[in-house]
C-alpha cells in the first residue's frame, strides 16, 4: 500500500516537474519575444514599445513603423521558424535513430534550393523579368512558388521510394544523395551565371528571417501549424518507434502509415520554412538534444511541445545576435545558428557520456 | 504515468502559445493598414513643364491634371506588368486618389540611392544634396557626397541586406533600387507595405545609351524640375547623335574585344545590349554583333582568344591598370594584337581613392562622353582634339 | 478442447518470398500445423538457422507466411488489424533496445499502447494493469531508473513486464534467456511458468536451452534443418526418439537416461558404482570424463561405493583384492588411474 502511494507520488512529482518546465519555456519565449523587439539597429525605448504593442498613440511615427512592420513580423518569423525546424528534426532524429540526423536529411531543404536556384540563376536577363515582378502587386511569390516547388517534387520522390523501400537506413541514405543531387544541380546553375547572380543566390542561402511580410507570415503560419499537429497525432506512434519498428508493430502501431505523416509532417515544416526564410541549418538537430537535456525524457508527448518552445527561443535568440544591435549591420542568420548551437550541443554531449544511447 | 490530468494543462500550453503569435499577427496587421481617403479636390495644379520618353523602352510619363502618372514598365513582356506611380504635388497628397497607382509627394526632398548610378542621375539635375542615404558608400566617386558620407550627413547603409530599421528611421521620400538584386525584393517589399516609396529604377533594362541617360528624366519629373532635365537631355542626346553620324560612314571598322575571362569563361555582352550597341555606334567591329542576345554570353575562353590574337583594340579589360597587371591574371595575353600594339584601353581614368569609378556613376547619363572616348580610340582623327574623359590607355 | 488454444496453425508456410536478389522464395519450414493453448508454456527448439526466430515472427504478425493460415482464437489471422492482433499477442523480440532517457515505468507503459487513445493518455485501468505487470516481474526496485542503466537480465524482466502490460492472451518470446547468466535464466523461465500457470495466459518462448526447455515446457516444438516441426510433451519427443534426431549431429549423442548430451566418449573400462544417490550422481560424471563407463550392475573388476558419512562424502574402492578410501573425488581419480597404470604395466 505505501509502495504505491509512493509510487503515485513519484509520477506525479514527474508531471508537476514536467509542466513546470513547459511553463518556464512558454515564459522563457516570451522573455525573448520582448528582448527581439527591443533590440535591433534602432534605439527604441522600452516603454515605447509596450505603448505601441498595446495599439496606443505613440509620437514617434518612424518608431511606430519599425515594431509593427519590421521588428515584428521578424520576430513570429523566427518562432516559426524555429519551432518548425526544430520539430521536424526530432521526427526525423527518431524516425531514423540517428542523433545527428536533422530535417534537411531527406533532401527538402534542397530541393527548394533548386527550385530557387532554377529563377534566381538562369542566364540572362530572367531575373530581370522577375525582379520587376517581384514588386508589382501581381508577382512577388515567384521565389516563395518555386522553393516550394523543389520541395514538394523531392518530397514526393521520396514518398514514392518510401513505398519501395522498407529498411530505413536505406531511405536516410537516398535522402542524402537527392540532397547532394539536387546541390550539384545547383552548382552546375551557378557556373553558367553572370557573377551578379551568383552573389544575389549567394544572399539567399544565407537565410532571412526579415525577408516575410505580414500579409505573407499567416501562410507560414498555417502551414507550420498543420505541420505540428500532425506532429502531435504522431507522438504516440514515435514513441512507439523509440523501440524499433518490430516492437512498436507488436503494439499496434502501423509502421507503414506513420512513416508517410512523419514525412508529410517534416516536409511541411521544413520546407515551408526554407520557401520564407532560405536554408537556416543546424537548428533543427541541437534544439531536439537541448529538450530532451533539460525535460528529462524521450516521451513525444512532452518532448514536442517543449521542442516548439526551445526551437523558438532559441531561433530568437539566434536573431538577437545576428541583429548586432546597436550596429547598422546584420548578420546571416543561417551563420548564427551554427555558431551559437555547435557548443552548446557540444556541452550537451559532454555532459552526456553516452550519446548514442542518450539521443533517443 | 501520463493521465488525462497531464494532458489537458499541456493542451493549455499549447493554445496559449498559438493564441500568443496569433494575437500579436493581427494587432500588428491592423495597424499596419493604410486608410484611403478621396476627397473633391478645390485647387487644381497643372504642369507646364513636361518630360516624355523617346528613346527609353523602361518608362513612361503622363501628365494629368493634379497629378504625374510614371509607369515602369517591364520592356522585356508584352502584357506590363507595369508599377504604376502616381507623383503627386506635396498640398495635394491624401486628397487625390489614382487607382493601382502608388502616391509619391513632389517634389522629393530626400532620397535613399542603392547604387552610384542615382548619384549621378542626381548630380546632373544638381539634386545631389537630396540623397541623405547611400548603400555601397565606397564605390561613390563624386567628392561632395563622400565628404557627407565621411562625416554622417549621408547614412551609409551595408551592401547585402538592407537594414530595413534605418530606413524606415529615416522616413526618405524615396528609396530608389535598381539592379538584378532579387534576394533583396522581399526587403523592399517589406518597405513598401510600412509606407516607403521604393522606385524602381530599371535604366540598367535599357539596351541603349540614350535609352539609359533618359531616365533623367523620371528623376525630373519627381523633382519638378522638368525644364532642366530636358535642357540636360538635349544637349546629351544631340552631341551623341553628332558623334555616332560622325563616324557611321567609315568603312573601316577597328576589331574590338572586351572585358576578361573569369577561370575558363568569358562573359561577353550580347549583340542586342548596351554595351554592344555603344561600340557600333562608336563605329567598331564587335564580333559578337549579330546576336540577339541583350545581357551577358557566356563563351569559352579559347572562342575569344582566338579573336583577341587578331583584334584591333582591347577594352574594358577587368580593373586592369598596367601591362604587368594584365600579365599577371594570365600570361596568354601577351600573344594579343591589342597587346603586342598597346591599344588596349580601360574605363578606369576617373577613379576614387576607396575604388569607386566615375565610368558606372556620371556615365550613365553622359553617354556622349563615353561615345566620344570610345570614338577617339576607334577612329582618332576624327575627333583630334577630343581628351579622354573616362577612358586611360593600359600600358 | 478449442476454446483453450488461442493460436493455430494449418498447413503454414514461413520463410522469405522473391525480392530483389533472390530469385526464388526461401523455405524455412512448411506444413506446420501447431497450437498454442492457454495456460501453456511451449518452448521452440532447434539448431541454429532452423528457423525459430522466422516462426516466432510469422506468428506474431511481423512476418507474412508463404502459405497457410495462422488462426487467433478461431479467425484468420489476416483478418485482424494491427491493432486488434497488438490485444491478443504480444511479443518479446532480440532486437537491442538501445534508447536512453526513458524511464522503466515509462517503458512498460509503452505497452498499454493497443488500449489508449491516440494521444497514448492512460486511465486508472491502464495504470492499474502496469502496476500489476511491475509486479510480478519484480522490477518495482528500479522503476524509475533510466533503462540506459540497467542491466541485460533487468532489461530483459522490462521488456517481458511491457508485454504483460499488453494483456495479450499470449506472449511470444524469441530465445529471451540469451546472453543471461544461469541466476537470470532460471528466474526468467520461473517467472514465465508462473504467468502461464496463474494468468492462463499461452506462452511459447525459443531457447537453445535445451536442459531448461526439457524442464519447463509444458510442450515442445521442435524444428529441424529440413523444415519440419514436430511437437508434443517433452517426454515423448524424447522416448520416441525425436528429439534425438532433430539434434542429430556426428560427435555427440543424446543420452535418454540422463537427458542430457555426451560429451566424452568412453574408451576405458567398466566401472561397477554404487551408494548415496548424490555422491554416484557427481561421481559417475566424473569416472565419464575420464573416459570410464559406469555400470549398475556387478561384476566389474573395478567397483566403487560412494558413502555420505557425517556430513561428509566417502569412497571406498575395491580392485580384486586391494581397497582403498578416498575422500574426494580428485582422490579418487587419481587412484584410479594409478591402479590402471599399474595394471598396463604388468601386462
Amino acid at each position: 500500500m505505501n509502495e504505491r502511494s509512493q509510487k503515485q507520488i513519484s509520477s506525479e512529482k514527474k508531471i508537476g516537474i514536467r509542466s513546470l518546465y513547459l511553463g518556464l519555456l512558454l515564459g522563457g519565449l516570451l522573455v525573448f519575444f520582448l528582448l527581439n523587439l527591443m533590440l535591433g539597429s534602432v534605439d527604441i525605448p522600452f516603454k515605447e514599445i509596450i505603448t505601441i504593442l498595446s495599439g496606443g498613440k505613440t509620437n514617434h511615427f518612424a518608431w511606430q513603423k519599425i515594431i509593427i512592420n519590421i521588428r515584428i513580423p521578424r520576430a513570429l518569423t523566427a518562432i516559426l521558424a524555429g519551432s518548425a525546424l526544430s520539430v521536424g528534426g526530432l521526427q526525423m532524429q527518431t524516425f531514423f535513430r540517428n542523433p545527428l540526423a536533422g530535417p534537411s536529411v531527406l533532401g527538402i531543404t534542397s530541393g527548394a534550393s533548386l527550385g530557387v536556384a532554377i529563377v534566381m540563376l538562369a542566364a540572362g536577363t530572367i531575373t530581370s523579368i522577375f525582379a520587376i515582378q517581384q514588386l508589382s502587386a501581381l508577382g512577388s511569390w515567384i521565389i516563395i512558388g518555386a522553393a516550394s516547388l523543389g520541395s514538394a517534387a523531392v518530397l514526393l520522390l521520396i514518398l514514392l521510394i518510401s513505398l519501395k523501400v522498407r529498411d530505413n537506413v536505406t531511405l536516410l541514405i537516398i535522402g542524402l544523395m537527392i540532397g547532394n543531387i539536387t546541390i550539384a544541380m545547383v552548382s552546375i546553375w551557378q557556373y553558367f551565371s553572370q557573377p551578379e547572380q551568383i552573389r544575389d543566390y549567394l544572399i539567399w542561402t544565407f537565410g532571412s528571417l526579415g525577408g516575410v511580410p505580414l500579409n505573407r507570415l499567416w501562410i507560414l503560419a498555417i502551414v507550420v501549424l498543420v505541420g505540428g499537429i500532425i506532429a502531435i497525432g504522431m507522438s504516440k506512434s514515435l514513441n512507439g518507434l523509440l523501440l524499433g519498428e518490430n516492437y512498436a508493430r507488436s503494439m499496434g502501431i502501423s509502421v507503414s502509415s506513420s512513416r508517410i505523416w512523419i514525412i508529410v509532417s517534416t516536409s511541411l515544416l521544413a520546407g515551408s520554412v526554407t520557401a520564407f526564410c532560405g536554408p537556416i541549418g543546424f537548428v533543427g538537430i541541437a534544439v531536439p538534444h537541448l529538450t530532451r537535456s533539460l525535460l528529462g525524457t524521450n516521451d513525444h508527448r512532452v518532448l514536442i511541445p517543449g521542442t516548439f518552445l526551445m526551437g523558438a527561443i532559441l531561433m530568437l535568440a539566434c536573431d538577437i545576435v545576428a541583429q548586432v544591435p546597436g550596429s547598422s549591420t546584420t548578420l546571416p542568420i543561417s551563420a548564427i545558428t551554427s555558431l551559437v548551437g555547435s557548443p552548446v550541443v557540444i556541452w550537451v554531449i559532454i555532459k552526456r557520456k553516452n550519446l548514442q544511447a542518450s539521443f533517443s | 504515468m501520463i493521465s488525462r490530468r497531464y494532458f489537458y494543462p499541456f493542451l493549455n500550453l499549447y493554445t496559449c502559445f498559438w493564441t500568443v503569435i496569433f494575437s500579436f499577427g493581427t494587432v500588428a496587421c491592423q495597424s499596419s493598414s493604410h486608410e484611403q481617403q478621396s476627397h473633391q479636390t478645390t485647387k487644381s495644379i497643372s504642369f507646364p513643364e513636361q518630360v516624355h520618353a523617346e528613346y527609353a523602352k523602361g518608362f513612361r510619363i503622363t501628365y494629368h491634371k493634379n497629378y504625374k502618372l510614371l509607369e515602369v514598365l517591364n520592356p522585356f513582356q508584352n502584357q506590363a506588368d507595369t508599377l504604376r506611380y502616381a507623383l503627386i504635388p506635396r498640398d495635394l497628397i491624401g486628397n487625390v486618389n489614382v487607382r493601382d497607382a502608388r502616391p509619391i509627394p513632389i517634389p522629393i526632398q530626400s532620397m535613399i540611392a542603392t547604387s552610384t548610378t542615382h548619384v549621378g542621375v542626381a548630380e546632373m539635375l544638381n539634386a545631389s544634396d537630396i540623397i541623405k542615404g547611400m548603400v555601397g558608400a565606397k564605390y561613390v566617386y563624386n567628392s561632395n557626397i563622400r565628404q557627407k558620407l565621411d562625416q554622417g550627413e549621408i547614412a551609409s547603409f551595408p551592401m547585402g541586406a538592407f537594414n530595413k530599421e534605418e530606413a524606415l528611421n529615416m522616413q526618405p521620400d524615396l528609396l530608389m533600387i535598381s539592379g538584378g538584386q532579387a534576394s533583396q525584393f522581399d526587403n523592399y517589399k517589406i518597405l513598401i507595405d510600412a509606407g516607403i516609396n521604393v522606385l524602381v529604377n530599371s535604366e540598367w533594362l535599357e539596351t541603349t545609351p540614350l535609352g539609359k541617360a533618359e531616365w533623367v528624366k523620371v528623376l525630373g519629373a519627381l523633382l519638378n524640375r522638368e525644364k532642366l532635365a530636358n535642357q540636360k537631355f538635349s544637349a546629351v542626346a544631340k552631341r551623341y547623335k553628332k558623334l555616332k553620324s560622325s563616324v557611321n560612314d567609315i568603312q573601316q571598322k577597328p576589331l574590338v574585344i572586351t572585358n576578361m575571362p573569369y577561370k575558363g569563361a568569358w562573359f561577353v555582352p550580347g549583340g542586342g545590349s548596351y554595351n554592344a550597341t555603344i561600340l557600333r555606334d562608336a563605329g567598331a567591329d564587335y564580333p559578337w554583333s549579330e546576336s540577339k542576345d541583350t545581357g551577358g554570353m557566356r563563351k569559352d575562353f579559347e572562342v575569344v582568344y582566338r579573336i583577341g590574337l587578331k583584334a584591333d583594340v582591347w577594352i574594358n579589360p577587368g580593373d586592369a591598370k598596367t601591362k604587368e597587371d594584365l600579365l599577371a591574371k594570365d600570361s596568354r595575353f601577351k600573344d594579343f594584337k591589342p597587346f603586342k600594339t598597346g591599344e588596349i584601353y580601360n574605363n578606369n581614368r576617373r577613379m576614387s581613392p576607396s575604388g569607386g569609378n566615375d565610368f558606372w556613376e556620371s556615365g550613365v547619363v553622359h553617354p556622349e562622353r563615353i561615345l566620344a572616348d570610345l570614338i577617339k580610340i576607334f577612329h582618332p582623327d576624327v575627333i583630334p582634339d577630343h581628351q579622354f574623359y573616362y577612358y586611360r590607355k593600359v600600358k | 478442447m478449442i476454446k483453450q488454444t488461442i493460436i493455430s496453425t494449418h498447413d503454414l508456410e514461413i520463410g522469405f518470398p522473391t525480392r530483389g536478389a533472390r530469385k526464388s522464395k526461401k523455405v524455412v519450414a512448411s506444413e506446420i500445423n501447431v497450437a498454442l493453448q492457454k495456460g501453456q508454456v511451449v518452448c521452440l527448439l532447434g539448431p541454429n538457422g532452423s528457423g525459430k526466430s522466422t516462426l516466432i515472427r510469422t506468428l506474431s504478425g511481423l512476418h507474412s507466411p508463404l502459405k497457410g493460415s495462422i488462426f487467433l482464437s478461431g479467425k484468420n489471422l489476416s483478418q485482424f488489424s494491427i491493432r486488434q492482433t497488438a490485444r491478443k499477442i504480444s511479443t518479446v523480440l532480440t532486437d537491442r533496445v538501445t534508447i536512453g532517457n526513458l524511464s522503466v515505468y515509462e517503458l512498460v507503459s509503452f505497452g498499454r499502447s493497443p488500449y489508449t487513445g491516440w494521444f497514448g493518455s492512460l486511465t486508472p485501468k491502464d495504470n492499474e494493469i502496469i502496476e500489476w505487470a511491475i509486479e510480478s516481474t519484480g522490477i518495482k526496485p528500479f522503476i524509475d531508473r533510466d533503462v540506459m542503466h540497467l542491466s541485460d537480465g533487468e532489461r530483459q524482466k522490462v521488456m517481458i513486464a511491457r508485454a504483460l502490460a499488453q494483456d495479450t492472451s499470449s506472449i511470444l518470446l524469441d530465445e529471451p534467456t540469451a546472453h543471461l547468466d544461469l541466476p537470470n535464466r532460471v528466474e526468467i523461465i520461473r517467472l514465465l511458468r508462473k504467468l502461464a500457470h496463474e494468468t492462463k495466459k499461452g506462452i511459447l518462448l525459443s531457447t537453445h536451452e535445451l536442459d531448461l526447455a526439457l524442464k519447463a515446457a509444458d510442450n515442445l516444438w521442435l524444428i529441424n534443418m529440413e523444415g519440419e516441426v514436430f511437437t508434443g510433451t517433452p517426454e515423448d519427443l524424447v522416448l520416441d526418439g525425436t528429439f534425438e534426431s532433430v539434434f542429430e549431429q556426428d560427435s555427440f549423442d543424446f543420452d535418454r537416461t540422463t537427458g542430457s548430451f555426451t560429451l566424452h566418449q568412453p574408451t576405458k573400462e567398466i566401472i561397477y558404482l554404487f551408494g548415496d544417490e548424490v555422491a554416484v550422481f557427481w561421481t559417475r560424471r566424473a569416472l565419464e570424463r575420464e573416459g570410464y563407463r559406469v555400470s549398475q550392475s556387478n561384476g566389474t573388476s573395478l567397483q566403487i561405493e560412494a558413502v555420505h558419512r557425517n556430513g561428509r562424502f566417502e569412497w571406498t574402492l575395491v580392485n580384486d583384492h586391494e581397497e582403498f578410501i578416498c575422500t574426494s573425488v580428485g582422490a579418487l581419480i587419481s587412484r584410479v588411474q594409478k591402479i590402471r597404470q599399474s595394471v598396463d604395466m604388468e601386462g
